[in-house]
């Protein structure tokens, strides 16, 4: 330290201003975040950064704790991916940089999040305690805690929570038959509105693209129930009531997943509980317009970007399998088997490509949704969740 | 993967410790009427169920992971 402080002052400016070119000369162009997404590893409580154009994995986050159902949404500058774990841990990764920027461990056991419309909050849905937490996207620092409480002392479990315009989320209550509104335009104070009795155990919702439905799937009975935002009096009721649950339920080998919904031009696409069916819906009558018998209990339904397409993965044992639907003939076209244990399903922002996580063969299968060819394969190890930065932009993801 | 539960109760050897193999065999093949647990009967025999139920009671591998 004395030596450096003998040294002339106009050395010591001209050294340091070296050091900052010599720094800039090392760090590399910059890049956007169009073509970027993360995969899920969720053995290892790692997140793989992946570019959609390259098709190649381009580094690893590790250290996220326990990933074995986790989930994620994107800042808007795409830049940003905040992960919510299984285990109730909310981390803020910086997938450019391949750096955790912030991570709180917000509750016991949580389920996964939304971001609001303008980018400034993250919330997360937990089991334990039941309820949300609202987070700033900055800092994440604590700014709302909503506990699910609809009797006194008792908590809900919070299940498909997502974002609607304006600083609002809406989720249901597994343990109370519940769909409530936050809205936090003063983020300290939430205003909520409930809606009770919605329908038995909803186990997990949508929001249409343009956010005006909110369907949210029921376990306990025979349908689902909707809600329109756009009503001046916005109401719960049932639609698909007796759809074929039937009266002595078929076991359910995995929960079906809503949130990646499929609404293909003005149809719904939705996984029947139990049956090896997808239902689909007219989104003008809500009226059953249609099912299409699949190879086993549908867990994701999803449409193609443009909705020309629907892409099914099922729950064990017939998890090793995706059907392609033609959404125009409403046929199955194909049947790919990809890989043991299929998870998740991503599309490429225009959808040209679709990414498929299998799980039990520690691979990522990238295919052409139209030669529906497999492009590549890329080995990750159990990868399971697969997420684009193209949610960014939309509703409800 | 940490057996800790989610939707379910946690299955872990601490959570099942007072449960008696014989019900836990009954619970994986029959399912719980009214909670989302399926009867694995289709998919499992007493002999599956039987072997899942003392791993549980024993701590899969995987519980140990950090």
């Amino acid at each position: 330290m004395t030596s450096t402080l003998r040294l002339p002052l106009s050395l010591l400016f001209a050294l340091s201003l070296s050091l900052i070119l010599a720094a800039c000369a090392s760090t590399p162009a910059p890049v956007g975040t169009g073509d970027l997404g993360v995969v899920i590893e969720r053995a290892n409580g790692t997140v793989a950064v992946v570019n959609t154009s390259s098709q190649t994995v381009l580094g690893d986050i590790p250290g996220l704790g326990d990933l074995s159902h986790a989930s994620v949404v994107f800042s808007r500058d795409g830049a940003h991916a905040y992960v919510f774990g299984r285990d109730g841990a909310l981390t803020k990764l910086n997938i450019l940089t391949r750096q955790i920027e912030a991570r709180t461990q917000q509750a016991g056991n949580s389920i996964g999040g939304a971001i609001s419309q303008d980018g400034r909050l993250v919330a997360a849905q937990n089991y334990e305690p039941g309820g949300v937490k609202v987070f700033d996207a900055q800092t994440l620092a604590l700014v709302a805690d909503i506990p699910a409480e609809y009797e006194a002392g008792k908590l809900s479990r919070v299940v498909g929570l997502a974002d609607l315009p304006g600083h609002r989320f809406i989720f249901s209550l597994f343990d109370a038959d519940q769909i409530w509104i936050a809205d936090l335009s003063t983020p300290q104070k939430p205003a909520l509105q409930k809606f009770t009795q919605i329908g038995h155990q909803p186990y997990d919702a949508l929001v249409t693209p343009d956010g005006r439905y909110y369907i949210a799937g029921l376990f306990g009975e025979d349908g689902l129930a909707l809600i329109d935002l756009w009503a001046p009096q916005p109401q719960a009721r049932r639609i698909l009531q007796g759809y074929g649950r039937g009266q002595q339920p078929l076991p359910v080998y995995k929960m079906p997943h809503l949130r990646g919904w499929a609404v293909a031009g003005r149809q719904a696409w939705l996984p029947a509980i139990g049956r090896h069916e997808v239902l689909i819906v007219d989104t003008d009558t809500w009226q059953e317009v249609g099912r299409i018998p699949v190879a086993g209990q549908p867990v994701f339904v999803m449409a193609r970007p443009d909705g020309r397409q629907v892409w099914v993965n099922f729950a064990v044992p017939d998890y090793h399998r995706v059907q392609v639907i033609d959404t125009q003939s409403r046929q199955i076209v194909q049947t790919l088997e990809p890989g043991k244990a299929v998870l998740h399903m991503e599309f490429t922002p225009r959808g040209e490509a679709v990414w498929i996580s299998s799980r039990d063969a520690n691979l990522v299968s990238v295919i052409d949704t139209q030669t529906l060819q497999t492009l590549t394969t890329l080995s990750l190890p159990s990868p399971s969740g697969i997420f684009f930065t193209s949610r960014a932009a939309r509703m409800g993801f | 993967m940490r057996l800790k539960g989610g939707l379910g109760p946690a299955l872990t050897p601490e959570a099942l410790a007072e449960r008696p193999v014989p019900a836990l065999v009954a619970t994986i093949l029959q399912g719980r009427t009214g909670t989302p647990m399926p009867g694995w009967q289709g998919m499992l025999d007493e002999q599956d169920a039987r072997w899942i139920a003392q791993q549980l009671l024993r701590g899969f591998p995987e519980v140990k992971q950090p």
